[in-house]
């Protein structure tokens, strides 16, 4: 069979994402057992919970990015969550510190980094309004709930803080879309 | 820094080469021009960098429109800006809903595999980027759905409208690698070009087969308009200033009346032997063939060129694999464009599977007989509406749950009914309906399916000008499957003139050729 060659090849290389995920997916898994073996055999507090969701976080940040909707709007959202579950985590296993009112902090800072990011270039990043939407929506949900079970102790300013963050960037993000931002909801609740 | 030295030195002499052609016209034709990009102006609407890239367009097809002796004012009724239309100049508003065949797209896509096909037409003439862009440019607002990228929403993934320019890229890398869809205002189509060769390559969420040759056809017709070819009207391309239809976008899965479910689950086929290479596909190959011969050839053995060709694959497909037992099978795409009648643009195709056990594949007499009873089955009206019906049901069953909770269910479900249920995928366009002036253009048309994952090779067919091409994308570098193919044809009398691409390899001593 005689191929007469009718394609370039000039720019051919390995898929380095999938040679990364391929090989380092088991060192994951294996480390996340390891950790939780051992865990057991010293007993003591569940610590292996933190590896195991810091491996998940490096693991989903690093090796296998979102592949639709991975913009800089998204990455802050998704990174704000993660590193907020983290401390919800630690806080859970070792709660002698104000690791709820922390993760509220954490949901602050996440949610303004998000919405300067956001609102640094609305024209282009308003097609990418709908993180932000669902992490305003989470942080309420968490505040309040953290501010329900924990009250004023020992730091419910913060709680409060980042409900009157997440309401004021609401309000900022539907005033300056205006019509866009319920056009964008109708989109993204499109059953 | 090095490089963005060049780069600024580039510009400001693209700039000044420009200027030197204004400054070589005569007052009236600078005047027509300036009026022209004046003109182009009013009908921008995009960000300052997209419009002074489209900008730049323009100045290219003139400069090569000088360049080749057409007269400015000819030049300027050719790129007559009533082509860019209210599209640039309107901000993007629309969105759509991915049919019912397009929804597994996005869910079952993972780093390095995406369903990704490509049609292309190779002419008779090396292809002209400047003339090529500015078609691409004029064409796209005909398309809204295509203009569009892909986002998530909280139940499905769904098409939002882009403006921006789309440009042509030159092909440099692998056919059917996968396309980035997961930044802000990234497309789901590229459009390339590769010395006498137009390629369109598409994510199917976007469009079927067919659909993706509407988009080609009427590129194409575009490109040759801007060189004066004024051909007639024909169904196969759409009018570029005309207003785009709502049925154009229909979800057409809806129509069927049918309310018998038809399964999707199969039991596992076998798989052709080979490994899978990193860098896929390993190879693309065409085998052009004379469509009358072809066509000959497979009426000597009473049956269609597509049982014909099914039967050449299951006898190629057991010679490639070192399996004793066990089932081979066959997807086969349908266009249902032929039982139901429509001019959507969206996926319209669903497949029938041809399966049959290892050890009954002997001969192409024994064989073809039992390939056309089961083509007729498996491809009929009723299954067909059957699976429209399943297709549309299973998403209205599950559209309620987040898209958090599909998207890994649906990846487990593809795992199970996808790829591995099939040794192979064998999908005919058919004969290119085109203009008659096409001829005189165009060569040929290649279809070519995205490397498989599991699967060690798909096949398609397509005809034009009485040249059947038939393509294989090769995921192994076992030459088995493609050589027992070839002997097979040679037996049967077929003469075979074969074009493709070297095998892909790292650091290979094609890759590093020059072209």
């Amino acid at each position: 069979m005689n191929v007469k060659v009718v394609y370039p090849a000039k720019k051919i290389k390995h898929d380095i994402r999938r040679a990364a995920i391929y090989w380092a997916k088991p060192a994951f898994i294996l480390a996340a057992v390891i950790s939780a073996i051992v865990n057991y055999l010293v007993k003591g507090s569940a610590w292996s919970v933190i590896v195991i969701w810091s491996l998940w976080m490096i693991w989903s940040f690093v090796f296998t990015p979102t592949l639709i909707e991975h913009n800089r709007t998204s990455i802050a959202v998704k990174s704000s969550i993660h590193v907020a579950i983290l401390v919800v985590i630690i806080y859970m296993i070792y709660p002698n510190w104000p690791g709820i009112e922390v993760a509220s902090l954490v949901v602050v800072g996440g949610l303004i980094l998000t919405a300067i990011l956001f609102f640094s270039n609305v024209s282009r990043q308003k097609q990418n309004v709908f993180p932000l939407l669902i992490f305003i929506i989470i942080s309420i949900i968490f505040s309040v709930v953290a501010f329900v079970l924990r009250g004023q102790e020992p730091l419910g300013w913060a709680m409060i803080v980042s409900i009157s963050v997440a309401l004021a960037i609401f309000l900022s993000t539907a005033i300056i879309l205006r019509i866009n931002f319920f056009r964008e909801l109708k989109k993204r609740f499109m059953l | 820094m090095y490089r963005a030295i060049i780069n600024i030195i580039m510009r400001k002499r693209k700039v000044n080469e420009f200027t030197e052609y204004l400054n070589h016209l005569n007052d009236s034709d600078v005047k027509a021009v300036k009026a022209f990009m004046v003109n182009f102006k009013q009908h921008m609407n995009l960000t300052l960098s997209e419009e002074k890239k489209l900008r730049k367009d323009l100045e290219g097809a003139l400069m090569y429109y000088n360049a080749i002796g057409v007269a400015v004012t000819e030049a300027l009724r050719r790129l007559d800006n009533e082509n860019l239309g209210g599209f640039y100049a309107r901000p993007p508003l629309l969105y759509y809903a991915l049919d019912d065949a397009a929804k597994i797209y996005p869910l079952s896509m993972k780093h390095g595999f995406q369903a990704v096909f490509r049609l292309s037409a190779n002419l008779f003439d090396e292809v002209v980027p400047q003339l090529l862009q500015i078609a691409l440019t004029f064409t796209i607002k005909r398309f809204p759905r295509f203009a569009t990228t892909l986002k998530k929403g909280f139940f499905w993934h769904y098409l939002d409208a882009n403006k921006q320019r789309y440009g042509i890229e030159k092909e440099e890398h692998l056919p059917c690698r996968p396309i980035k869809v997961a930044t802000t205002g990234s497309k789901s189509f590229r459009v390339l070009y590769y010395k006498n060769r137009v390629s369109v390559e598409f994510f199917h969420c976007l469009t079927d087969g067919r659909g993706g040759l509407v988009f080609l056809q009427t590129l194409l017709d575009t490109y040759l308009r801007l060189f004066g070819v004024e051909g007639q009207t024909h169904p196969s391309i759409l009018d570029i200033n005309a207003t785009p239809l709502p049925e154009e976008d229909a979800n057409e899965f809806k129509r069927t009346t049918v309310t018998k479910r038809s399964g999707f689950k199969e039991k596992r086929a076998l798989q052709m032997s080979g490994k899978i290479e990193n860098i896929r596909p390993t190879q693309i190959l065409h085998f052009r063939l004379d469509a009358t011969d072809l066509y000959k050839v497979a009426k000597r053995y009473g049956v269609t060129i597509t049982a014909y060709i099914l039967g050449l694959i299951l006898l190629a497909s057991r010679f490639a694999t070192d399996a004793k037992d066990g089932d081979i099978a066959i997807q086969v795409p349908v266009d249902l464009r032929k039982y139901y009648p429509s001019s959507t643009l969206a996926n319209f195709s669903l497949y029938g599977g041809i399966r049959m056990p290892i050890t009954d594949i002997t001969t192409m007499e024994e064989l073809l007989p039992l390939v056309k009873d089961q083509l007729a089955i498996v491809t009929s009206y009723e299954k067909m509406s059957e699976m429209m019906y399943s297709a549309h049901r299973m998403n209205k069953d599950v559209r309620g749950f987040p898209l958090f909770l599909k998207n890994p269910i649906a990846k487990l479900a593809y795992g199970i009914m996808g790829e591995a249920i099939f040794t192979t995928t064998f999908s005919n366009l058919g004969i290119i309906s085109a203009p008659d002036h096409f001829n005189d253009y165009i060569e040929s048309y290649d279809f070519v399916l995205g490397p498989p994952e599991v699967n060690r090779a798909a096949t398609t067919l397509v005809t034009y000008n009485n040249i059947a091409t038939l393509t294989i994308t090769k995921s192994t570098k076992d030459p088995s499957f493609e050589e027992e193919i070839y002997r097979l044809l040679v037996k049967d009398g077929l003469a075979i003139n074969i074009e493709g691409s070297a095998v892909y390899e790292r650091k290979s001593r094609v890759s590093r050729e020059k072209d």
